[in-house]
Formats: structure tokens, C-alpha cells, sequence
């Protein structure tokens, strides 16, 4: 307790250096706190109700070349039968779902479940039941309902009674059966569902696929090895019940199967790299801030060099007074960790404040928990450790003579060493930070170069619909988009209106097909499952995607005219190598052919980066689509066209919802969401461990001067000026400065490597980003020795000479 | 050389005013061996850091070699103290982190000699002050002796006119006191001109005249 007593004191009695000491420490915690927070919450531990998730396993149809593809229906019916590594096995698909509650019809993300979903998982409801196993046998036999915590809040206002309360779905009554606990939203991480419905109900909703046709892939199925088995022999033993469907039927003639861990993919993929390197990055502003503290102890060692000297000549101990120092780094760090703690909170708005709108619920389930606390416990301890025992071996070592005749002689010399080392390590951290920092920053920069293959996206609102809510069939939805594209497009304001399935570059949702092309024989292993969209007449125009060869699709293609298609330039390419490819014909599946009648330009469909792949577009009239998004050019600020199409969507139709309004550019947004996230948090990372090392040389500087006050002294005496002064102590930053950028540069040089898979159009030692910051830092850290050497150059040589 | 009229210097202590030295006029010749002496407290250093221009807050007249010190701009004062004044101190305030030889060519360096010759004068003075095994050494290498002759070495190796003095032997015992101010005396009969503080007679007897301070005041 006299230990701790003393502590306190000695850091009430150094304010400056408690608060500078705390809050590099909080920065440095709370930043590597909030990163392992969202870590644990999205990659570690994001399904924290799931029982024993690391036994679960997705299985996957794999197409042609080893395409992922998702699951069938019958192709799972018949795995569940014949599949003997996994005890359980369930399916599950999603959709958006037109809810009524009153008047407005709303939307909701339902999830289509076979009924031993809940039992695979081990989630338990919080009310009621979940899904009975004769709920999943007779197609439309079960109009039952489960809901989310969030959802009975939200929609019920927690109504005790919720229990055989009634809901309309796509116009279907269903009587909700039970309400799951909080925290559960369903098993795709970082989205949250609101309604549970049994799949065999699915058929009644029009959503989603189908149940009975085997090549309709739309489902994803998950498995429980069981107890022994491990993943390889799941791997085999899929790919023997898969070779077995493929010998029996056609539609399976191509596949194959695997089984994949629960994190291969989603979330918990895209994320993993990110929030490894930023911790790397959070980890070294949390060494530059403890080599700050460190080197502000050391100084503080100096000064109180005496008094340990007086306390070990009273007879204590080396190790009583290193515990002491100990005890205080410990208070120190302590503190920066609580406060770092506070930071990590308000972590969870910063990341959301990075993810761009999106047509799908998403939630983020992250903030601090037990495991998150133990993690700030343990950096904590660790700052403690780096930055506190070194000053706390040091200080308990004085040389006692000269420390109690004040002299400062060679030791004041070793801890300049031990400081300038750590400026050396400060100043090489920081040119990792800013490196990666700045590699993000550039390939963010080179993403906006890249031909997208469509026009200014900043003069584009995009707004989704969902037309089985609102209670179309397929005539009564083309003849409503038709009108809602004419009245969009006579407003003011607007250039030209269209809509499309899918709009480029957004959230992952790839649309595919198996496609036949005439004349064209696919090789056994080629993945003939295309890509494609239906679009309204003027998508092309609106989107400002030129039409190379031929013509866009028109208002006058409509349900009865010939049934006609626009494929890009890669497709006819690939395809017709060499030929004309207008007037030649592919079909996708239903038998129909479809006759090409325009090439578009090619295009980015879901990443800057990918490889050009075939498209093709087919007109909404013939290929109709309830769920389409509008796609409005604007001549000015698109943001300002909101308001008028909302009340144009409801003088059309009240029912109808308008979802998701956003401009292009920020649905887009996704395609560069990890650049943009890196870009920014390492940015600002990098700025901060950039003023911490700035801070630092400014302290080793400081002290480097006055410990050689009598040596200006003597130099002025024999005649140096101010800027021999000036340039003696720059000189001996510049040292440090240059020491600390090459073994930066050299270390960054790893960092870029490792990063090289997240940048876009940059290699990682990409010499713009490396000059920049060289030259910034190098500018920084001699502003921060230039305050210093100014005090030494005004070194009064009388008072110095006298100086010991 | 030397001209000081009506020269003080105060410090202001809480309202009143504390002087260190008062009326000082005092005049040295070229070539004069001036020894300095009083007791503790009488203002000797003070004066001593006043006529090596280290100290420029004070009134009154200083004129060095015809040039009105106390109208000069710091540094123009710094120009003439470079030019002109060498300095040996009690304690002989060399750099730890330097070999005698970098010591010798500090001030050399800020005279803008070029590097070649800084070179010959330090190999010569090397010679002459008979250190030239020493040369390599750090001063904690040396005793006190042959710090303070090192110390003499560098006050004098860019030929000032004027070498300054604080208590050079104060440290010394007797025959290394002896052998520096035989040093002194050959400088003197050189042609440089010393100016000394001491309180050794013995020392003093080296000069050709002496000042006493007390108080701040000369006595005669």
C-alpha cells in the first residue's frame, strides 16, 4: 500500500507527464481495444450463440473450373440422406419479404429455414417454439413464424403476447411462433434477419428459388461433423455423395461438392486481412506510444537520480525500488487502459460511420465484452511491462557517488543512448504506419481511375422496390415499372430513368445463369453459368454505358416481341471469337433462344479488380424481376431529386416501397469499402503515431541539450554562433532521423508485401507513397529537434560554464 | 587594447537593485600580463566573462582594439570575441565526447579555416605544447595537468590577441600550476596579451600588474 501511496503521489506531482503519459497510453490501448473489438465481433466470434461453431461446416456445389456455386434443394434433400460425416444437416435461403403490420406495406429480411436449422445451430428461443420437424415435410402446410429479439421490439413493441399474433408476408398470413433471443440475427455474419419462415412455405412467397428443380442454386447448407470426423473427411465424403448425383442426374452432370469451414467465406473472409493489418498498425502505435513513455520515465529517472541513490544508501533494496517504478508504470498504464477502454466504445460509430448503404440488413454486433476487457487487460500489462521496466532497471541502478554529488558523467550518456535507440525504433514504427497508411491511400486514389465502364456516379440515385409486396404479378409489375420509368424520367431535374436488377459494384449478389451459346462448345471443366441482369429501356443511356456495335434495349422490346439481349464486349469475345456477334443467339436454360442486338462496353461488375468477365442484359419486359432498382440520372445534386420521386412512387402506388435510396457513387462505395476502411483508419493511425514520434524526438532532443549545456557553453566560449549551435544539435537528430527512416523503409517494405493482396493497381514498394512519407516525416521529425537546438543555440555561456 | 569606463552591472533582486560591479574603468595595453584578484564575491569572473564579450548585459563604455563594444549587435560582438579572445578556465571545460586533437580543432572549425590547414595548426600546436602522444585521448584519459594544458593549447590555437584566464591553476597542484603559468609567460613574451583571475600571489608575481576587485569596486 506505501508503494502504491507513493505512486500516486509521484504522479500527482508530475502532471504534465501523467496526462502526455495517459493519453499516448489510451490512444494506443483504445485504438488496438476497438480494432479486437471489431475483430472479435466480425471474424472471432461473430455468431456468440451458435453452439460449437468451429464443428460447423458449409457445404458447396462446386460448378465447372471449381466455381463456387450454392446449393439446390433436391441436391440437399438427397446429401441429408446420404452425407455420414455430419450428424445434422440444414439449408436455409434469404430474401426480402413485403410485410404488412397496417396500411403501409413494409419490408422484411426473412430467411427460409428446413426445420432442424435451430437444432443444428443450438439456439433456443426466447418465447414460444422454433420449427417443428412435420413443418418441413408438405409444401405450404406450415404458415408459421419466428422472429428476431430486434424485430418483436421494433414491430411489437415487446408484446408478452406475441405468441400466435398474426403477420402478412408477401400477402400470406403466417401466426409467429416464437421469438429468438437477442444477438441472434441469423448465420450470415454481419447481417440481422427479422423473420424465420419453414423453407416448404417458400414455394407460397415467390421468393427465392425453387424447391424442386436441381440446378436452381440458392441455398447454402450447413453441417455438424460429427463427434471425431474431421473437416478432410467431410471433404471426401461429400465429394463421394456428389460424384453419385452427378452420375444420376443431368443438371449435376458438371458438379462436384465440398465441405469449407463456417469462416471460409462472407464477412469473416473480407474482413480477416483487414483487421489483421490494422492491428499490426494499432500494435506499433502502441509501441511508439510506449517507447514515449518509456523515454519520458527514463528522463524522469535522471531527475529523481538522486533520490533513489539516497533511498539505496539508506539501505533499500534494488528490487524494492525497481517495484516501486514498477507500481507507478503500472497506475500509468492502468489509467491510459480504462480511458482506452472508453475510446473502444465509441469504436463501434467509427465503423459503422465506413460502411456504405446497402440493400440488405446490416448490423453489427460488436462492442465491448468479456473477452474484449481482457484483451485491454492483458495490452495493458504488456505496455506496462515495455515501457516500465527499463526506466524502472535503470533508475534502480545509480551509480551512488556521483548521483549523490549530482554528477551526471558517463551513465547520463548510456540512458541518452537507451533514448535515442527508442527514438530510432519510434521513427522506424512510424514509417511503417505511414507506409501502409499511405499504399491504401494510393490504391484508393488508383480505383478512381479505373474504367468502371459506366458514367459520373455522382449524378445517379439509386432506389430499390419490391413489387411482390407490394402485391404485382408479373403483368401488373411490368405495366407498373413501365409507367414509373415514364413518370421518372418527364420530372425536373432528371436526364434519363431506367431500372436494372442489379446495379454494379455494390455488396456481393451475383445473378447467374447456366447459359447455352449457339454455336459455341463449352469445354467439359468451363463454368457456363453467366451473368446477367434485366434492365428497363434507357439503362444504357442512363447509366452512360456506351453501346459499341448494334443496339441498346428499347422501350419497343417488349413480353411479345423477339426475345433479344445486349452481352458485352468480353462476352462476344469470348464466345464469337472473330465473328459478328448481332443477330447470333444463346438461351439460358428455359429452352427460348435469345437473339443478340447490341454490345455494351465492358465493365466492373463486382470489383475494381477482377478479371473482364461476359455480362448480359436482357430487356425487364421480357425477363421480369420483382425486386428491380430504379436508376435515375439527375443533371444536378441527385440527392435533391429524393423527395419528388417518393411522392412520385406514392402517387403510382402507396404499397409500393421505396428502399434503400442512395446515390451511385455511394453503393459503389462497397466495391472499394476495404481500401476506403484501410485507407482511413491506417491514415489516421500512421498521423498518430507520426505525432508521437514527433513528440518523442522533441524529448530525446530536449534532453540531449541539457545534457550538454556546458558543452554549448564551452563552444560559444570558443566562438561557435548561433547556427554552429543550431547545426551541431540538428546534425545529431539527423543521425537518428536517418537511422530511423532506412530501418523503416526496410521494415514497411515487408508490411507493403504482406498487404500487396488488398491494393489495388499499386506494388508495395511503390515509390510515390515511400518518397511522401520519407520526406514528411523526415520534415516532422527535424521541426520537433529544431524547438530544442533554437534553446541550445541561446545557451547563456556564463551561466552554462558554471553548469555541472 | 582594453578600455572600460564607467562600466556596472546589476542584477534587479526583487525591487532592489544588486551590483556586481560598479565604476569600473580600467584600461590594458597590448601585450600586458593583467592578473585580477580579490576575494570570493568581488566580481573577478564576472569582469573576466564582461571583457570576453561571453556576458553583454551591462552599462558603460568597452572599447576592444578602438571598437565600441557596448554600441556593437551580439553579433557583431561575437565576430570581434572570435577574431580576438582565446579562454582558459578553472575546471578546463573540454568536451568529454572529443579526442584532445578534435577538442584542439573546435575552435579553428568556427573560424572557417579550411580543413587542410586546421589540420597543420593542430599537428603544430600538438608539437608544440608536447602532446602529441595524447592526441588520440579523451580528457578522462588525462590528469588534471595535462587537461588544463590542452585546455591553454586550444585557448591560444587560433592566435588571439587576448587570452582570458579564470582561475587556471585553481585546480592544479603546485608544479602543474608552475608549469602553466610558465606557459603564460612565454605567450606573454610572444606578444599575446593575458588578462588573469587568480588568488594565488604566486601566480599573480607572473603578471606585470595586478587589479584588485572587492565589492564590485576596484581598490587601489
Amino acid at each position: 500500500m506505501g508503494d502504491l501511496r507513493c505512486a500516486l503521489r509521484m504522479l500527482r506531482k508530475n502532471p504534465a507527464l501523467t496526462l502526455v503519459a495517459v493519453i499516448s497510453l489510451a490512444l494506443g490501448i483504445g485504438a488496438n481495444t476497438a480494432i479486437f473489438s471489431w475483430m472479435d465481433g466480425l471474424v472471432l466470434h461473430p455468431l456468440p450463440l451458435v453452439k460449437q461453431p468451429d464443428r460447423l461446416v458449409l457445404l458447396k456445389t462446386l460448378g465447372p473450373g471449381g466455381a463456387e456455386w450454392s446449393v439446390s434443394y433436391p441436391d440437399f434433400l438427397d446429401w441429408r440422406a446420404q452425407v455420414r460425416s455430419v450428424s445434422d444437416l440444414s439449408v436455409f435461403g434469404s430474401g426480402q419479404l413485403g410485410l404488412r403490420t397496417s396500411a403501409q406495406a413494409e419490408r422484411a429480411w426473412g430467411v427460409f429455414a428446413s426445420a432442424d436449422y435451430f437444432d443444428l445451430l443450438g439456439v433456443r428461443p426466447l418465447k414460444g417454439r422454433l420449427f417443428n420437424p412435420d413443418e418441413a415435410r408438405t409444401p405450404g402446410s406450415a404458415p408459421v413464424a419466428v422472429i428476431s429479439y430486434a424485430f418483436w421490439q421494433r414491430k411489437f413493441a415487446g408484446d408478452a403476447e406475441i405468441v400466435g399474433r398474426h403477420l402478412t408476408l408477401n400477402s400470406r398470413d403466417f401466426t409467429v411462433v416464437g421469438v429468438l433471443p437477442p444477438k441472434f440475427g441469423g448465420m450470415v455474419v454481419g447481417l440481422a434477419f427479422d423473420v424465420w419462415v419453414p423453407i416448404t412455405m417458400q414455394p407460397l412467397l415467390s421468393a427465392g428459388g425453387s424447391l424442386d428443380r436441381r440446378g436452381d442454386h440458392w441455398l447454402t447448407a450447413i453441417g455438424r461433423l460429427k463427434p471425431g470426423v474431421t473437416l478432410a473427411e467431410a471433404r471426401a465424403d461429400i465429394a463421394v455423395v456428389q460424384r453419385r448425383l452427378a452420375a444420376t442426374y443431368d443438371e449435376d452432370r458438371t458438379t462436384t461438392a465440398l465441405a469449407a469451414p463456417l469462416d471460409s467465406e462472407g464477412a469473416q473472409k473480407w474482413f480477416r486481412p483487414l483487421f489483421i493489418a490494422l492491428l499490426g498498425i494499432t500494435g506499433v502505435v502502441l509501441l511508439v506510444a510506449c517507447a514515449n513513455v518509456a523515454n519520458l520515465l527514463l528522463a524522469r529517472a535522471t531527475a529523481r537520480r538522486k533520490e533513489m541513490a539516497v533511498r539505496l544508501a539508506l539501505g533499500a533494496g534494488r528490487w524494492r525500488l525497481a517495484r516501486q517504478l514498477l507500481i507507478e508504470s503500472a497506475l500509468l498504464a492502468g489509467v491510459g487502459g480504462a480511458v482506452g477502454l472508453f475510446i473502444a466504445l465509441w469504436g463501434r460509430e467509427l465503423f459503422a460511420g465506413f460502411v456504405p448503404p446497402a440493400p440488405f440488413p446490416i448490423e453489427l454486433q460488436f462492442g465491448v465484452n468479456g473477452r474484449v476487457v481482457a484483451f485491454a487487460i492483458v495490452a495493458t500489462g504488456l505496455a506496462a511491462l515495455v515501457f516500465g521496466l527499463a526506466p524502472a532497471l535503470r533508475a534502480s541502478r545509480p551509480d551512488l557517488v556521483p548521483a549523490l554529488k549530482d554528477d551526471t558523467g558517463q551513465r547520463g550518456m548510456n540512458r541518452s543512448r537507451l533514448r535515442s535507440a527508442l527514438v530510432v525504433a519510434q521513427l522506424a514504427l512510424s514509417v511503417v504506419a505511414l507506409a501502409a497508411a499511405g499504399l491504401f491511400l494510393r490504391s484508393l486514389d488508383r480505383s478512381k481511375a479505373v474504367e468502371r465502364g459506366f458514367g459520373d456516379p455522382r449524378h445517379v440515385l439509386v432506389v430499390s422496390t419490391d413489387l411482390v409486396a407490394a402485391g404485382y404479378d408479373r403483368t401488373t409489375g411490368t405495366a407498373f415499372v413501365r409507367r414509373l420509368m415514364d413518370r421518372v424520367a418527364g420530372m425536373p431535374g432528371v436526364t434519363s430513368a431506367s431500372v436494372s436488377m442489379f446495379i454494379p459494384l455494390g455488396f456481393p449478389t451475383q445473378y447467374t445463369r447456366g447459359t447455352a451459346v449457339e454455336g459455341y462448345q463449352a469445354r467439359r471443366d468451363e463454368d457456363m453459368s453467366l451473368r446477367y441482369t434485366a434492365v428497363g429501356a434507357d439503362y444504357f443511356a442512363t447509366m452512360e454505358t456506351p453501346i459499341v456495335r448494334g443496339r441498346s434495349i428499347t422501350a419497343a422490346d417488349r413480353d411479345s416481341t423477339l426475345q433479344v439481349a445486349v452481352v458485352n464486349e468480353t462476352f462476344a469475345r469470348h464466345f464469337w471469337p472473330g465473328l459478328d456477334p448481332i443477330g447470333r443467339r444463346l438461351s439460358m436454360r428455359n429452352g427460348e433462344w435469345i437473339t443478340v442486338v447490341g454490345i455494351a462496353e465492358d465493365g466492373k461488375y463486382d470489383a475494381l479488380d477482377e478479371a473482364p468477365l461476359p455480362f448480359i442484359f436482357l430487356p425487364f419486359a421480357q425477363f421480369y424481376v420483382s425486386r428491380p432498382n430504379l436508376i435515375v440520372r439527375a443533371a444536378g445534386d441527385p440527392k435533391a431529386l429524393l423527395e419528388p420521386l417518393k411522392r412520385e412512387f406514392a402517387s403510382l402506388d402507396p404499397n409500393a416501397p421505396f428502399l434503400d435510396p442512395r446515390t451511385l457513387e455511394e453503393h459503389i462505395g462497397a466495391s472499394v469499402f476495404v481500401q476506403r476502411t484501410g485507407a482511413t483508419l491506417l491514415g489516421g493511425f500512421g498521423a498518430l503515431a507520426l505525432l508521437m514520434a514527433a513528440v518523442g524526438i522533441y524529448g530525446v532532443m530536449a534532453y540531449v541539450v541539457s545534457q550538454r549545456t556546458r558543452e554549448m557553453g564551452i563552444r560559444v566560449a570558443l566562438g561557435a554562433g548561433r547556427r554552429e549551435i543550431v547545426g551541431l544539435v540538428l546534425g545529431q537528430a539527423t543521425g537518428l532521423v536517418g537511422l530511423g527512416l532506412a530501418i523503416g523503409v526496410a521494415a514497411a517494405f515487408g508490411v507493403g508485401v504482406l498487404l500487396q493482396s488488398q491494393l489495388l493497381g499499386i506494388k508495395a514498394y511503390d515509390v510515390p507513397t515511400f518518397a511522401t512519407i520519407l520526406v514528411l516525416l523526415a520534415a516532422v521529425a527535424l521541426l520537433a529537434s529544431w524547438i530544442p537546438a533554437r534553446r541550445a543555440a541561446r545557451v547563456d555561456p556564463v551561466v552554462a560554464l558554471k553548469y555541472e | 587594447m582594453i578600455s572600460l569606463r564607467s562600466l556596472e552591472k546589476s542584477y534587479d533582486t526583487g525591487g532592489t537593485r544588486t551590483y556586481v560591479l560598479r565604476q569600473i574603468n580600467f584600461d590594458v595595453a597590448t601585450g600586458e600580463f593583467v592578473t585580477i584578484m580579490g576575494p570570493s564575491g568581488a566580481g573577478k569572473s564576472t569582469l573576466l566573462a564582461i571583457l570576453g564579450m561571453l556576458d553583454g548585459q551591462w552599462t558603460g563604455e568597452y572599447h576592444f582594439l578602438g571598437q565600441p563594444v557596448h554600441k556593437l549587435s551580439v553579433k557583431q560582438r561575437n565576430e570581434l570575441h572570435k577574431a580576438n579572445i582565446g579562454f582558459v578556465f578553472q575546471q578546463y571545460h573540454l568536451i568529454d565526447g572529443l579526442t584532445v586533437e578534435e577538442n584542439l580543432d573546435i575552435p579553428l572549425s568556427y573560424r572557417n579555416v579550411k580543413k587542410s590547414e586546421r589540420q597543420a595548426i593542430v599537428a603544430d600546436a600538438l608539437d608544440r605544447f608536447r602532446i602529441v602522444a595524447k592526441k588520440q585521448l579523451f580528457p578522462n584519459q588525462l590528469s588534471g595537468g595535462q587537461q588544463q594544458l590542452v585546455a591553454v593549447a586550444r585557448a591560444v590555437i587560433a592566435s588571439p590577441k587576448l587570452l582570458l584566464a579564470d582561475e587556471p591553476t585553481g585546480n592544479l597542484h603546485s608544479s602543474q600550476g608552475k608549469e602553466i603559468m610558465e606557459l603564460f609567460k612565454t605567450l606573454n613574451a610572444q606578444g599575446t596579451t593575458i588578462i588573469q583571475v587568480t588568488h594565488s600571489e604566486t601566480n599573480a608575481a607572473y603578471g606585470n600588474r595586478v587589479v584588485n576587485l572587492l565589492d564590485g569596486w576596484i581598490v587601489k
